[in-house]
C-alpha cells in the first residue's frame, strides 16, 4: 500500500455526518422533561483538514464547534454520545476510525497523533508540578525512543514554541508565568510528541491582541514546518481572515458553509455568515449602529442557491422552510459550487445532491 | 460627540498606584507601582477607551476610582467626581459617591449571586442605597432599568443560571443604572460574549450614553470595540498612560510605537466595514 500517495489525497482528520447528542431534561431541573430526552448537540458536521493545512471552525457558542472537537479527541462529557456519522484520523499510514475506537486503541491515538489545546492555559496545567514535569510527563509517554535523553527533549519542545531560557523555564510552576507563556507551555506539551493534528479550542481568546498574534504565528510555524494539520476552532473572523487557508461556519450543531477562506470571507453564500461578518466592530471606520444577526437574518433568511441547476433554499433554523419541505425536514449539506458546500433544506432535490464525502480542500 | 465646554464628570489628576511587595524576613521589598501618573477627564454622554495589555495597570484604575482597592495598596493623587475629591471621602460620603459611579464587569455569571431572582439582583442597590422607597416604586423602578436594558418583565422570577450570557451582562447594566449613576465604568463588558451579542450591548451602551448622558469609562483591548463606543482613548503601558487622543485621530494615525504596535496587532485588517474579505493580490 502506498500510504505517500494515500495521506497527500485524502485529509489526515475527516468529519462525515456527525451526529452528537447530550441527555436531556434531567439538568434544568425545572420544566419536567422527562431523563429519556436526548438533545442534539451536532447533526451533519462534515469537514475535512489537509496536512499542514489551517482549518477554521467558526460559531458561537453552542453552535457544535467545540463539541465536535472532543469527539474526536474521546473526551466527550458523561451523558453525550456519538449517534450517526465517523470521524477518520489518517497517519503513518493507518487509518482510525474514531467514533469507533476502543478505550486502549483511544489512548494510543489521544495526545500521540492527535493533541488539544484549549483556551483556558491555567486549568489545563497542573499547579503543584514544574512546567518541566509536565512536558517530560508527554514525552516519557508518547515518545518511549526519546527515554533517555527526555530532559534535552523537553528543552527542544520549549525551544520549539520560542520560549527564552528553557531551562530556567522548565524549572518553573505555571502561577509563575504569564498568560501568553502559559498558552507556549501548553502548545509545546500538545506538540512534543509531533501530532498529525493539533485541535486549538479558542486558544488565544484569553489573551491580549499582541500576544495572541504571536501565538498564532507561532502555530502557523509549527504547521508550515512540521506538515502538521492545525484545527483553529475561533469566534473571531479577523483571526481567521489572517490565519485559515480553509473555514468552516458552524451554527446550532449544524455546518452552514465550508470553502477556502477568502472565498467564504469575500463572498459568503450563507446568510448567517454575512451577517456574522457584518456585526464585527471593524477597526477602520465607525458605524452608526451595529447589526445584529437577528435584525440580519430577518432580512436576508429566505435566500437561495443554484446546484447543479436545482434551486435550493438555504437552511437557516428561524426561517420558514420553503413549500414543499416540512419544518422538521433535517437540512443537508451539499455541494453548492466549485469549492463551496452550504447547508439548505432537505428537499427531494437537495437529498439527492447531499454529500456523502467530508467535504475538504486540498 | 464631546462638547468640551462641557465640565467633566470625573476628573482623574495624577493618579498613582503602587502595592507593597513582598518582603522576606530580612529584606525589605520596594513598592510595585502598577499605576503611574495618569491624568484623565471624562464628559457626560461620552465613552473614554482606556486600552492596553493585560496588566497595565487599566482594571486597578478602575478599581480606585470605585474605592474597590485592597488595603495594602497606596493611592496617591485626585480624583474628582462632581466637585467632590473622591479619594477623601470615608463612610457615608463614600457611600453616597458610589451611587454615582457604577460598574460592569467583564464575567456577567461571576457578578450575580447565582441563588438570587433577576428582580432581586437588580433591586439589590435600591435595598442598599435608597432602602426607604416603597415597594411598589421598587417594583417600578427596577420594570424600568429593565426596559431600558431590553428585558422583560418575564425575567423578573428566573435565576442568572437561566439566562444567556448576553442577557445576563444586560442585566448587569440594568442594575448598575439602578441608582441613577452619572459614570458607568465597563470592565471589558463584552470580552466574554459572542460577536452578535456583543453588537446588542454596544449599541445598547451607546444608547444610554445619548438618552440618559451617561458617562462611560470603558476598559477592553478590543480596538473595534474602540472605533464604535469610544470618542477619547488612552493607550496604556505598564502603568502610564503613553498616547491619549481623540479615537478618531489616535486609531487612523498612532503616534506612540506601543499604540502603533497595539492597533498593528488587530487581527483582520483585510476585512473592510462590511466584514468581508478585501481581494487583494496579497490573498488571492
Amino acid at each position: 500500500m502506498n500510504t505517500g500517495a494515500m495521506s497527500a489525497e485524502r485529509p489526515v482528520l475527516s468529519v462525515t455526518g456527525l451526529a452528537v447528542s447530550f441527555s436531556g431534561g434531567a439538568a434544568r431541573g425545572r420544566g419536567g422533561a422527562g431523563s429519556g430526552t436526548r438533545v442534539a448537540a451536532v447533526g451533519e458536521a462534515s469537514w475535512g483538514v489537509h496536512a499542514g493545512q489551517m482549518l477554521a471552525i467558526v460559531g458561537e457558542s453552542g453552535s457544535g464547534k467545540s463539541v465536535t472537537a472532543l469527539a474526536a479527541m474521546g473526551l466527550l462529557p458523561r451523558g453525550a454520545r456519538v449517534d450517526e456519522g465517523e470521524i477518520r484520523l489518517r497517519t503513518w499510514g493507518r487509518d482510525w476510525e474514531l467514533c469507533r475506537a476502543g478505550a486502549e486503541e483511544m489512548r494510543q491515538v489521544r495526545g500521540k497523533h492527535l493533541a488539544m489545546i484549549f483556551q483556558e492555559p491555567m486549568t489545563s496545567l497542573n499547579p503543584v508540578m514544574a512546567v518541566g514535569e509536565q512536558i517530560e510527563e508527554v514525552i516519557r509517554l508518547h515518545r518511549p525512543e526519546m527515554k533517555r535523553n527526555v530532559r534535552e527533549a523537553a528543552m527542544e519542545a520549549l525551544s520549539a514554541v520560542k520560549i527564552d531560557e528553557p531551562a530556567r523555564r522548565l524549572k518553573q510552576f505555571p502561577h509563575e508565568l504569564s498568560g501568553g507563556m502559559r498558552q507556549r507551555v501548553m502548545i509545546a506539551m500538545a506538540v512534543a510528541s509531533q501530532p498529525a493534528v493539533l485541535l486549538a479550542d479558542e486558544p488565544t481568546t484569553a489573551l491580549d491582541v499582541t500576544v495572541q498574534a504571536r501565538i498564532l504565528e507561532l502555530l502557523g510555524e509549527l504547521r508550515s514546518q512540521r506538515g502538521m494539520a492545525v484545527v483553529l476552532i475561533t469566534h473571531d473572523l479577523g483571526v481567521v481572515a489572517d490565519h485559515a487557508d480553509v473555514t468552516c461556519v458552524m451554527f446550532g450543531g449544524r455546518v452552514l458553509e465550508f470553502g477556502r477562506t477568502r472565498e467564504v470571507l469575500a463572498r459568503p453564500v450563507h446568510p448567517y455568515t454575512r451577517a456574522l461578518l457584518a456585526c464585527r466592530p471593524s477597526v477602520q471606520r465607525r458605524v452608526e449602529r451595529l447589526a445584529t444577526v437577528g435584525e440580519l437574518i430577518g432580512a436576508e433568511g429566505k435566500s437561495s442557491m443554484m446546484a447543479q441547476g436545482e434551486r435550493l433554499a438555504m437552511w437557516w433554523p428561524f426561517a420558514a422552510a420553503p413549500s414543499g419541505c416540512g419544518d422538521d425536514d433535517a437540512p443537508v449539506l451539499v455541494q453548492v459550487e466549485q469549492e463551496r458546500w452550504a447547508a439548505v433544506w432537505g428537499t427531494e432535490a437537495a437529498q439527492r445532491l447531499r454529500v456523502k464525502e467530508a467535504p475538504q480542500l486540498r | 460627540m464631546i462638547t468640551q465646554a462641557a465640565k467633566p464628570v470625573l476628573s482623574v489628576r495624577g493618579l498613582h498606584v503602587s502595592f507593597a511587595n513582598r518582603a522576606g524576613l530580612l529584606r525589605s521589598a520596594p513598592p510595585r507601582h502598577v499605576v503611574r501618573n495618569v491624568s484623565f477627564d471624562l464628559f457626560p454622554s461620552s465613552v473614554l477607551a482606556l486600552v492596553g495589555e493585560s496588566g497595565c495597570g487599566k482594571t486597578t484604575i478602575a478599581r480606585g476610582l470605585l474605592g474597590l482597592l485592597p488595603e495594602t495598596a497606596k493611592v496617591s493623587g485626585h480624583i474628582t467626581c462632581e466637585g467632590k475629591d473622591v479619594l477623601a471621602l470615608g463612610g457615608a460620603e463614600l457611600k453616597i459617591m458610589r451611587r454615582r459611579m457604577q460598574v460592569v464587569f467583564q464575567d456577567p455569571g461571576g457578578s450575580m449571586n447565582p441563588g438570587m431572582t433577576i428582580e432581586n439582583i437588580v433591586g439589590e442597590p435600591l435595598d442598599i442605597h435608597e432602602s426607604a422607597i416603597t415597594h411598589a416604586e421598587r417594583t417600578q423602578r427596577i420594570d424600568d432599568s429593565l426596559t431600558k436594558c431590553g428585558l422583560s418583565s418575564a425575567f423578573l422570577q428566573r435565576l442568572p443560571n437561566e439566562l444567556s450570557g448576553g442577557q445576563r451582562q444586560r442585566v448587569c447594566i440594568a442594575r448598575a443604572l439602578m441608582t441613577r449613576p452619572t459614570v458607568l465604568i465597563c470592565d471589558e463588558p463584552t470580552s466574554a460574549l459572542d460577536v452578535s451579542v456583543q453588537a446588542q450591548i454596544l449599541n445598547l451602551l451607546n444608547d444610554l450614553r445619548a438618552s440618559l448622558g451617561l458617562a462611560c469609562l470603558f476598559i477592553t483591548h478590543d480596538m473595534g470595540v474602540v472605533r464604535q463606543l469610544a470618542d477619547h482613548v488612552c493607550v496604556m503601558q505598564s502603568g502610564e498612560i503613553v498616547e491619549d487622543g481623540p479615537a478618531a485621530t489616535l486609531l487612523d494615525s498612532p503616534q506612540h510605537p506601543y499604540s502603533r504596535q497595539l492597533l498593528s496587532a488587530v487581527p483582520g485588517k483585510c476585512l473592510d466595514s462590511a466584514g468581508h474579505i478585501v481581494p487583494s493580490p496579497a490573498n488571492l
